[in-house]
Order: C-alpha cells, then sequence, then structure tokens
C-alpha cells in the first residue's frame, strides 16, 4: 500500500508538472538541414528528390543535345502519389520545375492558370475597357512539346521495434508528338527509425 | 505513523491517508477525465447522441458529443464519434479533419518509445480507480473503418488519390495486426484460471459467428478494389477482391468481381480455379454503359453491457480467493436486417453481406478478455489493500469510504465507438450511361434514387439506415 501511494503521488506531481512546463519556444532553422523529426515523407526528402532528378536531367546527353540550339517547352503533369501518406505531390513538380527553370534549359507551360489565363484575354477584348489595339490575341500561345510525369511509391515495414520505410521516384520526360520517353530516371531513399526503449 | 493528522467527522486521519484522497480525486484532473466518466459508463454518457442519430439528426447528435481535448483520455474515441456523425450530415470536410487528427494520434502513438512513463502513471491511477482511465486504445476493426470512411470522405471531395491513400493505410494496419496477433498468441501468460473465466464469463458466440478474428475487414478490402479498378489498377484490385472473397466466400458479387478480373487480367490458373467453384464468368457489360456499386449501412452497433462475474484469483500468498469482477461483454444476439433490392430491366438484385462488425467488435473483446482480467485482477488486490489500510486508520468511517469508493468507481471499460453501423451490404449491377431513376427498396420501403451513370466508370452510392432514418449520397469514380 505504501508502494503504492508513493508510486501514486510521485506519478501525479510528475504529470501535472509536464502538463504546467508548456512553454512555447520559436526559432529559426536552416531550410535545408536534414530534418528527421518522423520517418514520413519530410522536406530532407522532397529537396533530395527535386535535386537528384533536375541534376540528372539536365546532365542527361539526350537533353544535352535537345537543348543545344533551343529551349524546349515543357509541361508538367501531376506526380501521382502511390504511397500510403497524404504528401503533397504538386510541391515536389514545383520544386523540380522551378530548378529547371533556373537551369535556363527549359521553358514551361502552366496548365494550372490556363482558366486565369483565358478570362484575362477574354476581359482585354470583350470588356470593350481594354485599347483593342493594345489587347492580347487569342490563338498567340506556344504549345508544349514535352511532357514532364512521375510516380512517387513506398513500402512501408513495421515491427514491434522498428519501421522501415522505402520511397522509389520514378520521373520521365516524353516527347508529345513522337510519344517516346527521351529520359527516365529514378530516386531511391530508404529510412529506418528504432523506437526508444524508454520514453515519456 | 506520521504524527501529522487531520479531523474529518471527527476522525483523526493521517496526512496518507487525505493524500490517498487527493490521489484518487484529482486522477480526474491529470489523466482529464471528468468526474461523471469516472462513475457513469461510456453508452449512458452517448445515450442522447444517439437517440437523435436514430432519428437521423446527425448534426445536433454531433454537437452532443464531447468536445475532444489532446489531453482526455477518450480523445481519439470522442473525435470518432464526431466524424463519423459529421460524416453522415454529408459534412465531409470536417469528418476528413477529425478522422485525420485520430490518424496523427495513433502514428504518433506506433513511434513512441516500448515503455512509457504517461503509461505507467495512467495504469497506476487505473489500479485505483477503472480501466476507463486509461487512454483509450483503439481497436484494429475501428482503425480499419477510421480509414474506410475517410477514404469515402476524400471520395466525395473528389479526391480520388487521397482516398487511396487512405485504403493503403487501412490495409497497413490490417497486415500489421495479423503480425501482431500472431505474437500475441505465442506471448500469452495469465495469472488466472483460463477455463473458469471461460466458464464465468458469457459466451459471446452468437454475436461472433463464424469469423476467425477481429480485424479482418472485407469491407475494407472491398472499398479499396473498386478504389482500385477506378484508378484504373485491375491488378491491385485484383488482391483487394480475393482478400475479400476469403472472407466472405459465399458472396456473389465478390466471386463475380474475381471471375471478372481473372478472365480480364487472363489469371489463367486462377480463373480455371474460381470456374470450377463458382461457375463460368459471364459478362454482363453493356456496351457505352457503366457501373453501379451500392454500399447499404445497416443500423448501429451495440453498445458493451458489463457484467460482474466470481472469479478465483491468485493473490500475492497464492490463496486462490473469490473476487467479483466488473467485465464488458456484448449481450444478445444479431440483428437480421432485410437485404436491398433493385429490380433493373426485369432482373432482380438483392445486396449481401459484407462486414458484420458488430461480430468483429465482440471478437475483438474476447481477444483482449486474458489481459483485462490480468488488470482486473491487480486492482482488486490494490483496492482491498486501500480498504484493509484505510478501514486500520479510520477505523468504520474509513472502511465505509473505501468500501463506497471500490464499489461505485469499479467499471467495466465499456468504451468503443458507438456510431458505427452495425453491417454493410453490397450490390453492384451495370448500367447504361446517363441520368436515370432506380427504385430501390430497402426496409420495406421503395424510394427512387436518381444516378448518374458514366461510361466505364464506377458509380458509388452509399445508402444509411439508422432507426427511422434511411439516407444516401452518391459520387462517381
Amino acid at each position: 500500500m505504501k508502494k503504492l501511494l508513493l508510486l501514486s503521488v510521485v506519478g501525479l506531481s510528475i504529470s501535472l508538472l509536464a502538463g504546467c512546463a508548456n512553454k512555447t519556444v520559436v526559432s529559426y532553422g536552416d531550410a535545408q538541414a536534414v530534418e528527421t523529426t518522423d520517418i514520413n515523407f519530410g522536406s530532407t526528402d522532397l529537396q533530395t528528390i527535386a535535386k537528384q532528378m533536375t541534376e540528372s536531367l539536365i546532365q542527361s546527353p539526350v537533353v544535352g543535345t535537345m537543348t543545344t540550339h533551343s529551349r524546349p517547352i515543357v509541361f508538367v503533369d501531376s506526380i501521382k502519389n502511390k504511397t500510403s501518406e497524404h504528401i503533397d505531390t504538386e510541391s515536389l513538380s514545383d520544386s523540380i520545375s522551378t530548378q529547371l527553370l533556373r537551369s535556363g534549359k527549359f521553358r514551361f507551360v502552366d496548365m494550372d492558370k490556363v482558366n486565369a489565363v483565358r478570362e484575362q484575354i477574354d476581359y482585354q477584348n470583350e470588356s470593350g475597357l481594354v485599347n483593342p489595339d493594345k489587347a492580347l490575341q487569342f490563338g498567340k500561345q506556344v504549345g508544349a512539346e514535352y511532357m514532364l510525369y512521375g510516380n512517387l511509391a513506398s513500402i512501408v515495414k513495421t515491427s514491434s521495434d522498428k519501421s522501415d520505410v522505402y520511397y522509389k521516384f520514378t520521373m520521365r520526360l516524353m516527347d508529345l508528338e513522337s510519344g517516346l520517353v527521351e529520359w527516365a530516371d529514378e530516386t531511391e531513399i530508404r529510412k529506418t527509425s528504432s523506437k526508444k526503449l524508454v520514453g515519456w | 505513523m506520521s504524527s501529522l493528522t487531520f479531523t474529518f467527522l471527527g476522525k483523526p486521519y493521517s496526512l496518507r491517508a487525505l493524500a490517498t484522497f487527493c490521489v484518487i480525486l484529482s486522477i480526474a484532473g491529470c489523466s482529464s477525465m471528468g468526474f461523471t466518466e469516472l462513475f457513469s459508463d461510456y453508452a449512458e454518457q452517448l445515450r442522447n447522441a444517439r437517440t437523435a442519430q436514430l432519428k437521423g439528426d446527425f448534426k445536433t447528435a454531433a454537437a452532443m458529443i464531447v468536445e475532444p481535448k489532446t489531453n482526455q483520455n477518450n480523445y481519439t474515441l470522442n473525435l470518432l464519434e464526431k466524424a463519423r456523425l459529421h460524416y453522415l450530415a454529408n459534412d465531409w470536410e470536417q469528418s476528413r479533419q477529425d478522422f485525420a487528427l485520430v490518424s496523427k494520434v495513433l502514428d504518433e502513438e506506433a513511434n513512441k518509445a516500448k515503455l512509457r512513463v504517461s503509461k505507467g502513471i495512467s495504469n497506476v491511477a487505473a489500479l485505483v480507480s477503472s480501466d476507463n482511465v486509461i487512454t483509450y486504445q483503439v481497436p484494429t476493426y475501428e482503425q480499419t473503418m477510421l480509414h474506410s470512411y475517410q477514404a469515402l470522405n476524400y471520395l466525395f471531395l473528389g479526391k480520388l488519390e487521397s482516398a487511396l491513400v487512405e485504403v493503403r493505410r487501412a490495409n497497413l494496419v490490417q497486415e500489421n495486426a495479423l503480425k501482431q496477433n500472431q505474437q500475441a498468441l505465442l506471448s500469452e501468460q495469465t495469472s488466472f484460471d483460463n477455463n473458469s473465466l471461460k466458464q464465468a464469463y458469457p459466451s459471446m458466440s452468437a454475436m461472433i459467428g463464424d469469423i476467425k478474428n477481429g480485424f479482418q475487414n472485407a469491407y475494407t478490402f472491398y472499398l479499396s478494389a473498386i478504389l482500385y479498378e477506378a484508378a484504373s489498377q485491375p491488378n491491385d484490385a485484383y488482391i483487394d477482391y480475393k482478400r475479400a472473397l476469403e472472407i466472405y466466400p459465399n458472396n456473389h458479387y465478390l466471386q463475380q468481381d474475381v471471375l471478372r478480373l481473372a478472365s480480364k487480367l487472363k489469371m489463367k490458373d486462377d480463373l480455371a480455379l474460381f470456374t470450377s467453384q463458382f461457375g463460368a464468368y459471364q459478362s454482363s457489360d453493356i456496351a457505352g454503359g457503366g457501373e453501379l456499386v451500392i454500399i447499404v449501412e445497416n443500423g448501429a452497433i451495440n453498445p458493451k453491457q458489463e457484467v460482474r462475474i466470481n472469479l478465483p484469483i491468485y493473490s500475492r500468498v497464492n490463496q486462490p480467493r473469490l473476487f467479483s469482477l466488473a467485465l464488458p461483454v456484448y449481450t444478445g444476439a444479431l440483428t437480421s436486417y432485410p437485404p436491398l433490392q433493385i429490380n433493373v430491366r426485369g432482373q432482380n438484385y438483392s445486396s449481401e453481406q459484407i462486414v458484420r462488425l458488430q461480430s468483429l467488435a465482440s471478437k475483438q473483446l474476447q481477444e483482449q478478455m486474458p489481459g483485462l482480467v490480468t488488470r482486473q485482477a491487480m486492482r482488486l488486490a490494490a483496492k482491498e489493500q486501500l480498504r484493509s489500510s484505510m478501514s486500520k486508520q479510520g477505523g468504520e468511517i474509513g472502511n465505509i469510504l473505501a468500501v463506497l469508493y471500490n464499489a461505485t468507481s469499479e467499471q467495466a471499460d465499456t468504451r468503443s465507438w458507438l456510431t458505427l453501423p452495425d453491417e454493410v451490404q453490397i450490390l453492384r449491377l451495370t448500367l447504361p450511361a446517363g441520368k436515370q431513376q432506380i427504385d430501390v427498396r430497402v426496409g420495406g420501403k421503395t424510394q427512387s434514387i436518381e444516378v448518374e451513370i458514366r461510361p466505364n466508370r464506377i458509380g458509388l452510392l452509399n445508402m444509411t439506415t439508422i432507426g427511422s432514418f434511411q439516407g444516401h449520397k452518391f459520387t462517381s469514380l
């Protein structure tokens, strides 16, 4: 009984202390730093995938010949999420297209903004408010020649003391006219987390 | 004995006795459990919400659930109840958010250390009160249903890809449960006589039926299969149809699905095997037509009841003593629901069962019974010590107080996700494309429902019958 009582009192005090010590600390960190908060898909995975894919695409000899005399126009199709996590794959494709644009070798069309563009050109031509000589004309846009698309898949295994997750990201560049896949590459990431023996 | 004393009703008490009472009373504070929760059972707390649910007034029912806060021991449970009611009320976004919070907690739980101080504390608290103070552990069948409803939420929000993520998570839950189940069976150790438990504890076989375990949910497999089909992944769909068929081998719709995909994917060996079992596959395709899948949810799952049984328990001196234990149990028999019927082009279709959640819940409870009884036995011993020391220190009044406390706090843990349906049935048929009215006969009433079938696509109709309420939602995959 004494032991039990002592345990209860100690336990209660600990839990009360833990409940009260609830200060929030805010600090800035390095956006490129390795993040290992948990095993789920995180910023480091996103950065690794985007970096490796862009480098591989730019350094590929086929793409080298393709981009020597022109800057091919590419559209990015959505990246398919085949994992068991909710991952913002749009953010991943954004990172990849931004880095490719930065390299100066490709140009992009943004399919997400087609409606907004149409509305704007409609307004310029039909509202009567814009000088017709200066209004943008329909039918002057340039179509994409290539399509960039990808898949993100994962295999998750868990046991009582550790979890393991393996991500495989595959990306391809297709010539829209011929239907040929001009370039493809994949990135693999493996993460393992082992459970602590004792914790709160 | 401590020299510090205080007096209550004219009797002197030691500081230690005061501390004991403070601890007991402040359990409500530290593990964030309301006073009512300590002394009343879960079904009682949910009675009003359930009454509203049976009338189809889901918004009111959701408002009656205790507002979930992260430090409550019923945090996940309250979120689950709320999320399900929001789903029924067609508030998919709110339901999605609530389910996502539960998923987050479950993910965090899964990654925490194996031996945890906080768990130890709540177990100590449970030792002097009841299992109700332990943080609610979401059982596997509830986790699979969580992911299934979350998948449906995403479907109604028009996000097939996210819905697929949820069904993959549901599959992971079932795989892990299978692994853990095998390990648990190997390491089962108890401090009491298993046979006397079997004799004293009411058999739930009428509720369990012939299911083999409490976690394999054919409905989840079926849902994931139709989602994979909608996402043009027939191979993945085929595997899940086969898993569902393993659990429900007599379901004709599953048999047809397996036959259809086996012939489509040219699985020669499988096709020969299934043809010999279920007959040759006859295509019911209509040129340019689409499919309609109806998921019918019937009734509401029963709450656990409390049963008091006497069981010999070996105490420290190893003398078996008879103790009265309060244990949760499911009583009664399974309700049978008439199938939903449709007549299309002169042909009758009626729905067939794909999961009986009541049976899963009963089986799951039966599986965890040895662990429950062990904890109960430890608690009884601790409470008996509390009583004897209080009676030594406080005489008659101390004794009476302790007996009163012990009797009122001894409550079976009857918590479970109560807004779930009792069972789910499915029906599948091919229809010509376009908007059309179908006459659905369910629960003695005929309802005309408008569905829009798109060519080569699957339309999903989710029907719910609870109490006097009948409702439906439709989406095209």
